[in-house]
């Protein structure tokens, strides 16, 4: 019998998802995101899907080994906000410490750090890897400490934001397959900071991918034991 | 340590009543030298700090302890930030073996190693699982038991690895998560007196603060806020 903690979790998971979908996704403008109209489309549409369908849609499961597939980060994480799968195989294993240190470096520079992770995580399920744990920490206290501090202070440039919806997404897979309650959080606080994160020119199918990794990642939790 | 070995405490508050709460829970404990640093809040301008310690110096209690450490150099205001040189000089005049935490700064390594033994920090969660902010609402959120971990800060989040105290507090009784926030804030002063007689206990030793076997917590986000909430009207 679940217990009161995990019937609340649940209630508040399905809450959030039901609004998500019906009030969020829904209300997105095709239009406004340009060439990436037609993904959008196709996000709401999937994702009225996953609201009449709860147990269709599931994000692909962690790769056993570092992997590549044929396209780029930005191809891979809309292919995922759609519940489509990535034709992937194994590569040589990349260390992360190196590459924490290089994101530490251009900590101030959001545009070379949106480049440094679209770069590695060229396949973003790498992201939920074991030997990714300390990026995914970074990457976690950056959203919850300095740019939630840009955001809420109203001090978040354009790159900027593109660098946050990017992380959140990268995170958002993550979530969706971690018995970790604070990268789902962090997805979740972003969600409650939606008006501040604004559509950029550079790349506005960010916060459509955002938000439909953010519906997987509620769905993930709902369909498994708390 | 040995037991009859005098330790110097100074208590690094931002306001004389905390410094003060705390000091009348401490100030029976033998073999203990007490000091009041009062410090300056990060951006709070000098004239205020100031005046808000000279007018509650005027209107509040303990007026009397006040004023007998103050003619006694043991009440110290310090108007700079405490990594400062001058700061830093009238630290080490003071031979302090330890510092005790109740004040709204962040630490570096020069201000820390002033103290012999380090500085104190109450922790309102059970270290090493819960290191970060809200950490009750995560315990809360998570079903693991609440308490109170005192610990010898380092720069990091809570990753000093000394651990002098921890203990499971039950906070069921509060009715809001605010309520028992502040009940285990208010358990400061009692929770450093029995930090204080642990260390002077012969053979004490530290708990280590495994960092592998906690977890960084931030923030939480108004949906799980209010899970948490509920589970606290619910009895914890």
């Amino acid at each position: 019998m679940p217990s009161r903690r995990t019937e609340l979790i649940r209630s508040a998971l399905h809450e959030r998802l039901g609004q998500l979908l019906a009030e969020r996704v829904a209300s997105l403008r095709p239009t406004d995101f340009g060439a990436h109209a037609p993904f959008v489309s196709e996000l709401q549409s999937r994702m009225a899907s996953l609201r009449l369908e709860p147990t269709v849609a599931r994000l692909q499961p962690m790769p056993g080994g570092w992997t590549e597939w044929e396209g780029d980060c930005a191809g891979a994480l809309r292919k995922l906000a759609l519940g489509e799968a990535l034709t992937t195989g194994l590569s040589d294993a990349r260390p992360a410490g190196p590459f924490l240190a290089s994101l530490n470096e251009v900590r101030r520079k959001p545009r070379e750090r949106f480049r440094l992770l679209t770069e590695r995580y060229a396949c973003p399920l790498n992201i939920t890897l074991d030997g990714e744990r300390e990026v995914r920490e970074h990457l976690l206290e950056r959203l919850m400490v300095q740019d939630r501090a840009q955001v809420e202070g109203g001090r978040l440039e354009s790159l900027a934001v593109d660098d946050v919806l990017l992380k959140l997404s990268l995170i958002g897979i993550y979530a969706a397959q971690a018995d970790d309650l604070r990268y789902l959080d962090a997805l979740g606080y972003y969600y409650e900071l939606y008006e501040r994160l604004k559509l950029t020119e550079a790349e506005p199918w960010l916060l459509a991918s955002y938000l439909g990794l953010y519906a997987h990642a509620l769905h993930s939790w709902l369909n498994r034991k708390l | 340590m040995a037991q009859s070995e005098t330790l110097r405490a100074g208590i690094l508050a931002g306001t004389l009543p905390e410094a003060l709460r705390i000091y009348d829970e401490l100030k029976a404990v033998p073999g203990l030298r007490l000091y009041i640093l009062l410090c300056r809040a990060p951006g709070e301008a000098r004239g205020r700090f100031l005046f808000k310690h000279a007018a509650r110096w005027l209107t509040g209690g303990g007026r009397i302890t006040a004023l007998s450490l103050l003619l006694a150099g043991r009440l110290l205001f310090f108007q700079k930030p405490l990594d400062d040189a001058e700061s830093l000089k009238s630290l080490a005049r003071l031979h302090l073996d330890l510092g005790l935490h109740k004040v709204g700064v962040i630490y570096r390594e020069a201000t820390i190693r002033a103290f012999r033994l380090g500085i104190l920090n109450p922790h309102i969660g059970l270290l090493p699982r819960y290191r970060g902010r809200a950490v009750l609402e995560w315990s809360l959120l998570e079903g693991w038991p609440t308490g109170i971990t005192l610990f010898f800060i380092d720069q990091g989040i809570d990753t000093g690895e000394r651990i002098v105290l921890r203990e499971e507090v039950d906070v069921s009784h509060c009715r809001s998560i605010e309520e028992a926030k502040l009940y285990l804030f208010n358990l400061d002063a009692r929770f450093f007196r029995r930090a204080i007689e642990k260390l002077k206990e012969e053979g004490f030793g530290y708990e280590r603060n495994h960092r592998e076997a906690g977890r960084r917590y931030y923030v939480m986000s108004g949906l799980f806020l209010n899970v948490a909430e509920k589970l606290m009207n619910d009895g914890g």
